[in-house]
């Protein structure tokens, strides 16, 4: 993984929020920010219900972002203009306020760019070009309830490239056939239904059909968690094979932290909606700095049985750790690559721990 | 160590459309007292089939072929569903994968908790009434057999007698119930004041004191009677009286002191109650119901011995010799049918060996050993032996499969031939078909055979077991303990599962396996839980009935690290305060680590290597136990994962050699012809490999796994110093 490589997908203040009823919402995915570089392995982790699916969804645009912006080669393909609109409002409310006049001028070009921010929004997020978004495919958690049970798996293989307006049912099927020998099946499943295979077949069918439409990047969401130990290796070895052959990228979503450490080049830990941590996997299994990450580390089950009896789990209470009723915390650098969630205190304890 | 559970070749198959599948393949492993076995495999393996099969909640289309499941005596294979209900979940529970499906989203979970409690304590009043009253009648049979066989009026003495044992025990079982009720409350009530007085003490009373408060008062109130808390009682009432307004008004203004006064006198009050020794109310009982006097003024020693020199004097003496002279007798006679059987069997078992069975014949024999095996049942022993009781269904059983077996073995051979001759049409007529002739699914008949022969050696070896112990027994212990045996019934008969009770008990477990504010939690539904908690609930529900055996059927799979990590714990946890017993169902080796004692690996219905956890993880010997731990990326994994290639057998046609054979690199070609026994590494650790058989190659460990074992090492090594 080379320094100054090309940056694939960029993810800005990515907020998903969703309405759970009148005036609540449920912030699933608060002020997130990443960016996933040409040929690497992005792993996202975190315990249930932190937002990391979400943040796979928001993607590859299954749901509409509340704010923040995706950039996918450069180009934005989502946007959401809830933050726009707070500035707005809340320029209008100081413009109240103001008397000086060039303060008045000022607030009212502000406003008037934030309007334009809005629209381009609107804009992009609306009009992003479909063929640039069918680069990204995504590989699904269940392979039972991810695949249609009255297609042939053919069908299932081909459903893209038809939707993408190919015709030929000759290249259709080569495709295809090409396709299933590259995961790992033979021609003759072609025609069979998903329920007629194994749970490592069926997964393995589910890559087929991300990877027939030739994307750049893949967001697997968790595509191992259902899948018995031997069978989560053959999937893994598949798709570190992909990924060398195509120069794929993927967003690996997962919450077993060996398998994460093991296929990952950088490593996001989530935890409520926010990114508490992001680092190199290598250093941020050996360096933790989080809390929370310190605390997910601990959790981790090895197949050792004296270290096991001996493991004591570090328990992750956010209120006894922190205190950001005044300083408000923030994802920082703190050493090259190394980002943490943390509040300009624990900044400086965090530096001084790293240098001493 | 006391084995708790023992299977012996299991075999357990399923009848489906496509033909018999055989899930279970002569499994064999014992459970000691306390210890957590894991049962570790592919899906598929037949692990979850085999704990199924120790619950008794084996799916329709099952048949078990043979083996047996020995728990405290009893072979649950054989046992009826009657008796399967005393053991199902009172004895034996079971935790399950997926908690959402396995609680009712539309009821509380109070009532969850609660239902099978409230269920179980109305069946437990009606089954020790009918216990309690048939043993009486058999002992009074009995006793009138061994002691007054011509004698009317000795009959009629002893009837009486027994009759009254009848009485006074459920007038003291009725005391110490009332006795018990205000114990426990002021027991629980000084634990609740304590913590609160601490709490009252530093200002800070917890979000629920209120709550607790309450509780106190109402403790308070239960606590009054006369052997508990007796002189006080004026005081206790006028001081507990009103304490919940008390603390509302304290707490408005934020001074406690003198709310802490008087919650120590309380306490004071209750604490020396609750230490007050308690007089014996089996004598009592007996005092009040034949006596006709008031008890006397004496202090609580005193008056035991009194009682006691009483009952002694009046009748239990008495009673006691005749209801050992009874034990006895009965004993004896058991003894002589025995030996009886002994002989029977030994005479009967040659109709069973001969070459073909003959079916009239067969179930003749079986009808009269049967009868014979049954004359030797104790009716008046406390533990039933089992075996005599089993013995006549399993022959029957057995006899019945043989002649299926005839029928569709024929039947399987015919389908078999004709495939047969259209395959080799096939090739000889130049062609190569793309299909194979499945092996004819014969049933082996020497196999059933076999099990009918070892039901009877068996029980022949039980009887001689049992006929040379026989100068040891201990007949007056035995009478102590069948006294205690039918008081234990009349408490059952007495004591009733209010929704009350039930709701206290289910808080306190909510409390146990790590609720908070489970009197709140306790009127939510399934949904208001997030998973790990709900995995709590299912436990907590496991728990209920107070089991001795606790199967975990991948209780953690649904669950991420940081949850699955705290119910493990949980797990252990209860497994060390409640001395339980434990089977771990898991594919994942990590998890198997933290959790397990020893570890058996199945594979395609069998276990292929079992032994210490230790010694599954560091000495390794199955090939697939290697392959299972190398596919497992850990911490420091960075070569390609050794994943195991190809899939399971389809297990409606076994292989005929190793079952892993196909999948293994290690395979040799005996591997494809005959299957590999057990062969004994050390005594705690087998495998079922013919790669440790003195002729094999000598095989290593694959590297990966010798690697990781020595970083682990080197990472304790670290962690220690």
């Amino acid at each position: 993984m080379a320094e100054n490589q090309e940056v694939l997908l960029k993810v800005e203040h990515l907020c998903q929020y969703f309405k759970v009823g009148p005036g609540f919402e449920t912030k699933a995915v608060d002020d997130v920010s990443f960016d996933i570089k040409k040929g690497e392995v992005f792993g996202l982790v975190g315990e249930s219900g932190c937002g990391k699916t979400t943040t796979g969804r928001s993607i590859i645009k299954l749901y509409d972002i509340t704010s923040g912006s995706v950039y996918f080669k450069g180009q934005r393909i989502a946007a959401g203009t809830r933050s726009y609109k707070k500035a707005i409002a809340k320029a209008k409310q100081e413009l109240k306020a103001a008397t000086d006049p060039a303060e008045q001028q000022r607030l009212e070009k502000f406003i008037a760019e934030q309007k334009e921010e809005i629209k381009n929004a609107k804009r992009d997020h609306k009009q992003a070009d479909p063929k640039l978004v069918t680069k990204i495919q995504m590989i699904f958690q269940d392979p039972i309830a991810s695949l249609d049970p009255r297609m042939t798996v053919k069908d299932i293989i081909a459903e893209g490239l038809v939707i993408q307006g190919e015709k030929n049912k000759k290249v259709i099927e080569k495709k295809v056939y090409d396709m299933l020998e590259m995961v790992g099946l033979v021609k003759e499943h072609a025609t069979r239904y998903p329920h007629e295979f194994s749970g490592g077949q069926r997964q393995r069918i589910g890559v087929a059909r991300s990877v027939i439409m030739n994307p750049d990047l893949i967001i697997a969401d968790e595509p191992v968690s259902a899948l018995d130990v031997s069978v989560q290796a053959q999937v893994i070895n598949l798709l570190n094979d992909l990924r060398e052959k195509f120069g794929l990228t993927i967003l690996f979503i997962a919450h077993d932290l060996s398998v994460v450490k093991y296929f990952s080049d950088r490593i996001g830990v989530m935890y409520f909606g926010k990114m508490v941590e992001l680092a190199d996997s290598d250093e941020l299994f050996a360096h933790p700095l989080h809390p929370y990450t310190k605390s997910l580390l601990s959790a981790i089950p090895l197949p050792d049985p004296i270290y096991e009896k001996a493991r004591k789990r570090i328990v992750y209470n956010p209120l006894a750790e922190h205190d950001y009723s005044v300083d408000k915390p923030s994802l920082r650098e703190v050493s090259p690559g190394h980002f943490v969630q943390c509040n300009n205190a624990e900044f400086e304890r965090i530096q001084k721990e790293l240098k001493g | 160590m006391e084995k708790k559970l023992q299977v012996r070749n299991l075999r357990i198959s399923f009848k489906t459309s496509n033909g018999k599948v055989q899930a279970v393949r002569d499994i064999n492993f014992d459970l000691d007292q306390g210890e957590t076995l894991a049962i570790v495999g592919e899906s598929g393996s037949g692990k979850s089939v085999t704990s199924k099969a120790i619950l008794g909640i084996l799916a329709g289309n099952s048949i078990i072929e043979s083996g047996e499941i020995i728990y405290d005596g009893k072979d649950l294979l054989k046992i009826s569903e009657e008796d399967f209900h005393k053991i199902r979940g009172d004895k034996i529970a079971m935790i399950f994968q997926d908690p959402m499906s396995s609680l009712n989203p539309i009821i509380k979970i109070g009532r969850q908790l609660t239902e099978a409690m409230l269920l179980k304590g109305k069946a437990r009043q009606k089954e020790c009434r009918n216990t309690f009253n048939t043993y009486l009648k058999n002992l009074n049979d009995t006793m009138i057999e061994a002691l007054a066989k011509n004698d009317s009026a000795k009959a009629s003495e002893l009837t009486r007698k027994c009759r009254n044992f009848d009485k006074f025990e459920f007038k003291h079982i009725e005391l110490e119930k009332e006795y018990k009720v205000a114990q426990e409350a002021a027991c629980e009530a000084v634990t609740d004041l304590d913590e609160l007085i601490f709490e009252l003490e530093k200002k800070q009373p917890a979000k629920d004191a209120a709550y607790w408060v309450k509780d106190v008062e109402e403790r308070a109130k239960e606590s009054l009677n006369e052997y508990v808390v007796k002189e006080d009682a004026d005081e206790l009432l006028s001081l507990s009286r009103g304490l919940q307004s008390a603390f509302n008004s304290a707490k408005k203004k934020g001074k406690y002191s003198e709310l802490v006064t008087r919650m120590t006198a309380i306490r004071d009050i209750l604490k020396n109650a609750a230490d007050k020794k308690a007089p014996n109310f089996f004598r009592m009982g007996y005092y009040l119901t034949f006596s006709g006097k008031e008890l006397p003024q004496m202090d609580v020693d005193q008056l035991d011995e009194y009682l006691l020199k009483y009952l002694n004097d009046n009748y239990m003496l008495e009673f006691i010799g005749d209801a050992e002279a009874a034990l006895k007798f009965s004993a004896d006679r058991s003894y002589g049918e025995m030996e009886k059987s002994i002989a029977a069997l030994e005479s009967g078992k040659t109709v069973f060996q001969k070459d073909k069975l003959v079916k009239g014949e067969c179930k003749a024999e079986a009808a009269r050993l049967d009868k014979q095996v049954r004359a030797t049942i104790d009716k008046l022993a406390i533990t039933k032996d089992s075996l005599s009781f089993t013995f006549g269904p399993s022959i029957y059983q057995q006899i019945e499969n043989y002649f299926n077996a005839i029928k569709t073995n024929k039947k399987a051979l015919r389908v078999y031939n004709r495939d047969k001759r259209k395959y080799d049409r096939i090739v000889a007529s130049g062609k190569k078909p793309s299909w194979e002739v499945a092996d004819a699914a014969v049933t082996d008949l020497e196999l059933i055979k076999g099990n009918i022969d070892a039901i009877i050696s068996r029980l022949i070896s039980h009887y001689k077991d049992i006929l040379s112990a026989r100068n040891s027994r201990d007949y007056e212990k035995e009478t102590v303990a069948v006294i205690d045996f039918l008081k234990e019934n009349a408490s059952g008969v007495i004591e009733k599962v209010t929704k009350r009770v039930a709701r206290e008990r289910a808080i306190k477990l909510m409390n146990e396996v790590g609720i908070a504010e489970p009197h709140k939690r306790y009127d939510q539904y399934p949904f208001e839980f997030s998973g790990g908690m709900r995995q709590r609930i299912v436990i907590a529900i496991a728990l209920a009935a107070n089991p001795d055996i606790l199967i975990c059927d991948e209780p953690t799979t649904a669950l991420d690290v940081t949850i699955q990590s705290q119910i493990l714990e949980l797990i252990n946890k209860l497994k060390e305060e409640r001395k339980l017993t434990v089977i771990f169902i898991t594919h994942d080796l990590g998890v198997v680590a933290n959790m397990a004692d020893r570890v058996a690996v199945m594979y395609a219905g069998k276990i292929v290597e079992y032994g210490t956890s230790e010694e599954v993880f560091y000495e390794a010997a199955h090939p697939y136990t290697w392959a299972l731990l190398s596919s497992m990326p850990d911490l420091d994994t960075n070569e390609r994962l050794e994943s195991i290639p190809g899939t399971p057998p389809n297990m409606i046609y076994p292989p005929k050699g190793d079952a892993f054979a196909p999948r293994n690199k290690y395979a040799m070609q005996i591997d494809f012809e005959k299957q590999p026994p057990m062969f004994k590494i050390t005594d705690t650790h087998y495998a079922a490999t013919w790669l440790l058989h003195p002729d094999a190659p000598k095989v290593e460990m694959p590297d990966v796994i010798r690697e990781r074992i020595r970083r682990m090492k080197e990472k304790r090594g670290q962690s220690n110093g």
